[in-house]
């Protein structure tokens, strides 16, 4: 090679070597030295090996034996071969064969990729932060909706989810020509309790209704905090308005049971109004009403816990 | 029909060498046992087999495809394209290259993940057109693989619009960690390259058979 052919190949930013059919090293430019050893630099390695001695293994004997009798290009990544370099800088290595004067020859291409692997390694924290962001962000979010939608006290849907929930299934009543049944739950004497017992009795007063009437309907049917002691449950896709008893008479086994707070039993006591679709009214706001009325009388007739008007009268 | 068998049996073997040789290598590299197995060898020709062609590819694969390839000439002239679906590649990519798993399961590679696939490819794909060119005595001469993200319309057209009209398939799969990854190999060669590969072929025939 003339001595501008050594200029260009030292101001590359890319190692090359050459090596003969023994590994042997002819030629290396200036970017190589930086793999040498700063121990001894007078010491110039004279074989591949010496540089980097893990090619001493079987998988890459073979390689270069069939890049050499073969003329196979051959790719080593720097994220699978790593572990050639005694550094933290990353490197592909590239061989191909060529002839020189009859005789084989091998040129190996050193590319540093250290930044490429930096690069991604920062994009990959980024990506992992914003992840996490976002599954914060998803929490907050259902956090957010359960404060909008759910009493907090009970955890049973509020007034807000019970009216946007009783028009969807109220429409597809009409549409399916189907029965609609709402229940309109009191809790008996429920002023008198928080008098009697305190705040923190009749708040769980209302906590065990709500589980009470929850544990006693189907899993379609949903059951609302009206306001203060008060509770609705809609019963969509009812098939015979004397079904609403089968409901009853599971909340009606359970009412009964005393809650004890602070030592003390407070007996529960509730009241049920029943109205149904279309045979009650043909909005939801005269289900209500309807229910409500039914609910009072109900409390009005000693003995009796439940009132339909459409049936029981 | 002999002579087809004969052309299918003798493929079947060096295919089947071929990537026996590609499992054993990147096993040592990754320090883990990889198999490689062909399960299915496919000689098509004319239009109508690269119509069949699409079509088998349509059912193994639906969604982005990675692809290296590797570009001969001289004695055959054709392609050879590595094929694998993206998103189940990602998996063997970490594994081949020592990271841990990761939560992404998309497509979207990164240049050192190209690194990693050129090398996987280059094996394969060496190992399986190096048993060609020893059994047959033909320099096969290519660069590097290309790889690329198609989705497998684009990897029909590709295989539908070149030149190419003569397809041999394998159909691959790398098993790995108890988990399987179904591939393929497809040789596209000129017309004349097919030719010339029975010819050769049954050139072979006619020593064996004294």
């Amino acid at each position: 090679m003339d001595k501008i052919s050594y200029e260009v190949l030292d101001s590359l930013n890319v190692g090359i070597l050459i090596v003969d059919e023994s590994l042997r090293i002819l030629y290396r430019n200036r970017f190589m030295k930086r793999f040498e050893t700063q121990e001894r630099p007078e010491l110039v390695p004279r074989n591949l090996l010496e540089i980097f001695p893990r090619l001493n293994c079987p998988y890459y004997e073979i390689s270069m034996i069939d890049a050499l009798e073969k003329g196979r290009t051959l790719f080593f990544s720097a994220a699978m071969h790593g572990d050639l370099f005694p550094c933290r800088e990353k490197y592909n290595i590239r061989v191909n064969r060529y002839a020189e004067a009859g005789t084989k020859r091998l040129l190996l291409e050193f590319t540093e990729v250290t930044d490429s692997f930096e690069r991604i390694r920062q994009l990959k924290e980024i990506i992992n932060q914003l992840r996490l962001l976002n599954q914060e962000l998803k929490q907050k979010e259902k956090a957010i909706q359960n404060l909008a939608y759910y009493d907090q006290l009970t955890g049973v849907a509020n007034r807000a989810l019970f009216y946007v929930l009783a028009e969807k299934f109220l429409r597809a009543a009409e549409r399916n020509q189907e029965m609609l049944g709402l229940m309109f739950i009191d809790v008996d004497n429920f002023k008198q309790i928080n008098d009697t017992y305190g705040h923190e009795a009749g708040d769980r007063v209302l906590v065990q209704v709500a589980e009470v009437l929850t544990a006693s309907t189907r899993r379609n049917d949903v059951v609302a905090r009206y306001g203060g002691d008060e509770f609705l449950i809609l019963l969509p896709k009812i098939a015979e308005a004397g079904n609403y008893k089968v409901v009853m008479s599971k909340i009606l086994q359970a009412k009964h049971d005393a809650v004890v707070c602070n030592g003390f039993s407070v007996p529960i006591s509730i009241s049920v109004g029943v109205s149904f679709f279309p045979k009650d009214g043909n909005s939801i706001d005269q289900l209500i009403v309807k229910a409500d009325h039914a609910m009072y009388a109900a409390k009005k007739r000693q003995g009796c816990d439940c009132f339909c008007p459409s049936w029981d009268d | 029909m002999e002579r087809d068998c004969f052309h299918y049996d003798v493929l079947s073997e060096l295919f089947n060498i071929g990537v026996g040789k590609a499992a054993d290598m990147l096993s040592e590299i990754v320090n883990q046992k990889i198999s490689l197995r062909v399960p299915h060898i496919e000689i098509l020709e004319s239009e109508e087999g690269i119509l069949k062609l699409d079509q088998r590819l349509l059912k193994i694969f639906d969604a982005a495809l990675l692809v290296s390839t590797i570009t001969f000439s001289e004695k055959l002239t054709g392609k050879a394209n590595l094929v694998f679906p993206a998103a189940k590649m990602r998996r063997f990519v970490q594994l081949c290259s020592g990271e841990g798993e990761t939560q992404s399961e998309g497509v979207d590679f990164t240049d050192v993940d190209f690194d990693v696939i050129r090398e996987i490819g280059n094996i394969v794909l060496n190992c399986i057109m190096g048993e060609i060119g020893n059994l047959l005595n033909v320099p096969l001469n290519y660069e590097l693989p290309r790889v690329a993200v198609y989705d497998r319309i684009n990897f029909g057209r590709d295989i539908e619009g070149g030149e190419y009209r003569s397809v041999l398939a394998l159909f691959v799969s790398f098993l790995i960690d108890d988990s399987e990854i179904e591939g393929a190999v497809i040789i596209d060669l000129t017309v004349n390259s097919i030719h010339e590969l029975f010819f050769m072929l049954e050139g072979i025939e006619a020593q064996l058979n004294g």
